[in-house]
């Protein structure tokens, strides 16, 4: 009965209308402790609804443990510490009672490298929808996981073998069925860290056209090590440093007239 | 230098050869005996008869002088006893191991994992004292208190105890396949907000399930010709039954007992010993083979 009214409650809240200011998330005073080292200072970021924000920086700058504050994934991180404030549609995500579960139904996140689960194609779709209980019913299912796998352009492509397994498909299908996997949930946010760095440019070139055509339903938040890919599929960027961001706004100003010395070096490949 | 290096590589293959050449001439003196037996007693009377009985003529003219040797209460017994340990040896050896690989700090493996695989090294003879010290007589008390006779020879207290003894094998094999599944796989499976435990069964148990298999299937091979543990708990009476309280008897108590004593090395007897024990070698080959397919299987899936 409970998780009936769960069920029931979720579908309501996954009307995923942009609220006040047009704002998604936001973090206020965000730091982030492994043990005794700080890894993020005062963190303070606006992430805009249904818009595509890049976070750029050279490795160690800790734009990763930024990402995994956004859906609580740090708490798998031992030793992590979290101060400061994580806003999603207002709400405190680090508050103590929490319900982590659901709030990675709302934050999905997409990795590295393609981690589809050992199972069938249909399977992976269908993970998130039936541990949330999205559905009721496997024609539910079946529609779900066909309209999903449409939308990351990857139906046509595995139609006639949806039993076959996801690691039977090439790396940027695998990545495409990842993001399937997490759109299924129907998010309202979807991370995605480096999701290219192991894809060749062909791959590479769907998973841009994706992120644009999921921009209209999804709010984005990607981590890339490519200068040329943040500012093709950005819209917002922010520049992360030894843990602090140094700048942070329009896509279009960052690149073409940034106001930190350091943002220019590392855009113009200075350091990295 | 040339030479030195020769020699070197030389003795290593002596070694690897003398070895290999040892198990080799095991398995050939193992069959041709168990060829010998066979010559005397028919295979079908073996592997389908049910009365066993192995004793010898003292004299020629001595009534029921020949023995009978059907092995199935045998086979029976055994199977009974592993059985039992596995059914002892699964749940404990598989959710220590989820526990450890999932649950655990590495503060708290680093310390519980080196103690668990002590207890693999326990000598088994260790584990029989505790059978029949320990465990017996507790299993006939509780049984009597619920009104069941068990006997003090059972082969319930020689599963568990081999059952005990298994565990940590189990344990330790099933941790290491279960630790090698990736870490990405159960991140992605959390990053869906699926819980701890739904990442387990749906995620890390389907995927590590094949060594899984096959650890279980190395713990049987284990229990199939562990022997000291049921020459001092189980029974030598070869009752056909899968009464769990009951005794029965093993494969290998059967050879210690037809080996023990003074006897010519060419009467039925003794070489009935040779045939169970090549019927043993048989099954616990065909098992690690299976093992080792499965397990190869599952390597080509992550590499």
């Amino acid at each position: 009965m409970v998780k009936n009214m769960n069920a029931e409650k979720k579908k309501t809240e996954n009307v995923a209308e942009c609220g006040l200011e047009n704002i998604r998330m936001k973090t206020q005073n965000l730091s982030v402790f492994y043990n005794n080292d700080q890894a993020l200072h005062d963190i303070n970021l606006d992430i805009a609804c249904n818009k595509v924000t890049a976070l750029i920086g050279p490795s160690g700058c800790g734009k990763s443990t930024f990402m995994r504050c956004l859906n609580r994934m740090n708490d798998y991180v031992e030793g992590c510490r979290v101060t400061g404030k994580v806003r999603l549609d207002g709400f405190n995500i680090y508050k103590d009672n929490v319900d982590t579960i659901l709030l990675r139904q709302k934050v999905g996140m997409v990795f590295q490298k393609p981690n589809p689960f050992p199972k069938s194609i249909y399977e992976n779709v269908a993970y998130g929808p039936k541990i949330h209980h999205l559905i009721e019913n496997k024609d539910e299912l079946d529609a779900l996981v066909e309209k999903t796998l449409k939308r990351v352009g990857l139906w046509d492509e595995v139609a006639d073998r949806l039993s076959a397994p996801g690691t039977s498909l090439s790396g940027g299908q695998q990545q495409r069925l990842c993001i399937a996997r997490a759109i299924a949930t129907k998010p309202e946010v979807v991370l995605m860290d480096e999701p290219c760095s192991a894809l060749d440019p062909i791959a590479t070139a769907r998973i841009e056209e994706l992120i644009a055509e999921l921009e209209q339903k999804f709010t984005i938040v990607i981590i890339t090590h490519s200068m040329q890919q943040a500012e093709r599929v950005s819209d917002h960027t922010a520049f992360f440093h030894m843990g602090h961001i140094i700048e942070a706004g329009d896509t279009q100003k960052i690149f073409n007239d940034p106001e930190h010395q350091k943002t220019k070096d590392y855009i113009g490949g200075k350091f990295g | 230098m040339a030479k030195f290096e020769k020699l070197i590589k030389a003795s290593l293959l002596a070694c690897t050869m003398l070895s290999v050449l040892v198990t080799g001439l095991i398995v050939l003196s193992v069959f041709s005996e168990t060829l010998r037996f066979f010559s005397h007693i028919p295979l079908s009377d073996f592997f389908f008869g049910t009365e066993w009985s192995p004793q010898m003529a003292m004299r020629d003219d001595q009534a029921g002088s020949s023995g009978t040797f059907g092995a199935v209460p045998i086979f029976m017994g055994t199977f009974l006893v592993t059985l039992i340990a596995m059914a002892v040896a699964t749940p404990l050896g598989l959710y220590a191991a989820i526990f450890l690989s999932v649950y655990a700090s590495p503060r708290f493996k680093a310390w519980a994992k080196p103690i668990l695989e002590i207890l693999a090294g326990v000598p088994s003879v260790v584990y029989g004292y505790f059978a029949v010290i320990t465990l017996a007589p507790i299993l006939r008390a509780g049984g009597e208190m619920v009104g069941l006779s068990i006997a003090s020879e059972s082969a319930l207290t020689a599963g568990t105890v081999m059952g005990i003894m298994i565990t940590p094998y189990v344990m330790s094999l099933s941790e290491d396949v279960i630790s090698s599944v990736p870490k990405s796989l159960s991140f992605g499976s959390l990053a869906i907000g699926a819980t701890q435990s739904e990442t387990i069964k749906k995620v890390i148990l389907p995927a590590a399930l094949p060594g899984i298999v096959s650890a279980l299937l190395l713990g049987v091979s284990r229990g199939v010709g562990e022997t000291m543990v049921v020459v001092m708990a189980a029974g030598l009476a070869a009752n056909l039954t899968l009464n769990p309280l009951e005794s029965v008897t093993t494969a290998t108590v059967q050879i210690v007992t037809l080996l023990v004593g003074d006897h010519e090395f060419d009467s039925d007897k003794t070489l009935a010993a040779f045939a169970l024990g090549f019927s043993l070698f048989f099954m616990t080959l065909l098992l690690n083979i299976a093992a080792l397919i499965i397990v190869k299987r599952y390597r080509e899936q992550y590499d």
